[in-house]
């Protein structure tokens, strides 16, 4: 399986195939860069996972966009705001709902309605923060993470074995601040590996099609 | 227009109320260790800056869901 270099391998390769590929690598992802909310990382620091294979390094990391945690984000803002309305509307209708209930069976109330809240917002950004795509120098691989069923499942896809990459970008928001789905098809068989709403799918697909394309003139002149 | 909230200050109400909450808070420190469960699987899976941080957030939420279960029953 080729891979692209980085610098501590493959002695016995033609150390000008290391030094054209390493050259055109900085071309490709020319340095360490991340996007808001760390939707993007080009060849992020201190990033493992656990099949790395040795010498194996992340290129690039990626997350959904987080405009696309905005519909539970609105739900958790809603819910916040509940326990006010109904404090405020109680005393509109000059109703002490503290004295009514007692303040110790208030406080609980407020308690354990405000601890399920903060355990709302944990479990989306946890499915957020995990479902990670990694692009290396020798795959691209797609954790997913799902707090709800307790599932994890990983799908990956040799850099060498890439045939066509696909980018799409429906609807308005994603075009209004650019992301969308890339597609990464195989030509061996039929399997792909989805990148589904991430930011700047343009710029990832140029730069997956571009790392294909050094692995495999790797592939051949090694 | 008048709201009657009078029917909050029968005990067997408070005992529901409290009783609901009991359950509730039961099953939601079950789901907080789970979900601690799913992050330190998902961190070994997967180091990624921040990672640590967010163990460390959902080890304190667990414990005070946890306290608001103690006080709950010992209210």
């Amino acid at each position: 399986m080729a891979s692209i270099p980085t610098g501590n391998e493959n002695p016995n390769a033609a150390p000008w195939v290391d030094m054209l590929s390493r050259q055109y690598l900085d071309r490709v992802l020319p340095e360490s860069q991340a996007s808001i909310l760390g939707g993007l990382q080009l060849r992020p620091k201190n990033v493992h996972f656990a099949t790395q294979n040795k010498g194996e390094k992340v290129y690039i990391l990626l997350r959904k966009h987080w405009l696309t945690n905005l519909g539970w984000a609105f739900n958790l803002a809603v819910l916040i705001a509940i326990p006010i309305v109904v404090y405020l509307v109680a005393q509109l209708f000059n109703q002490d709902l503290v004295a009514l209930v007692g303040a110790k069976l208030i406080t609980i109330i407020v308690l354990t309605y405000y601890s399920i809240l903060v355990t709302y917002f944990l479990r989306n950004y946890i499915n957020w923060f995990f479902n990670i795509y990694i692009v290396t120098n020798e795959r691209v691989v797609d954790y997913d993470v799902n707090v709800d069923v307790s599932s994890t499942g990983t799908s990956e896809l040799e850099l060498e074995r890439i045939e066509e990459v696909e980018q799409k970008s429906v609807g308005f928001l994603p075009n209004l601040f650019n992301y969308g789905s890339v597609e990464i098809f195989s030509a061996a068989d039929n399997s792909s590996v989805k990148f589904a709403d991430i930011p700047r799918p343009t710029f990832v697909r140029d730069k997956i099609s571009d790392l294909a394309k050094l692995v495999k003139t790797i592939g051949n002149e090694s | 227009m008048n709201l009657d909230l009078s029917f909050l200050l029968t005990s067997e109400v408070r005992q529901a109320i409290r009783l609901f909450a009991l359950v509730g808070t039961l099953l939601h420190v079950l789901f907080t260790i789970l979900l601690l469960r799913q992050i330190v699987s998902s961190a070994e899976m997967i180091t990624t800056p921040g990672a640590a941080k967010l163990k460390i957030v959902s080890i304190v939420h667990v414990l005070l869901v946890s306290g608001i279960l103690l006080l709950i029953i010992f209210y």
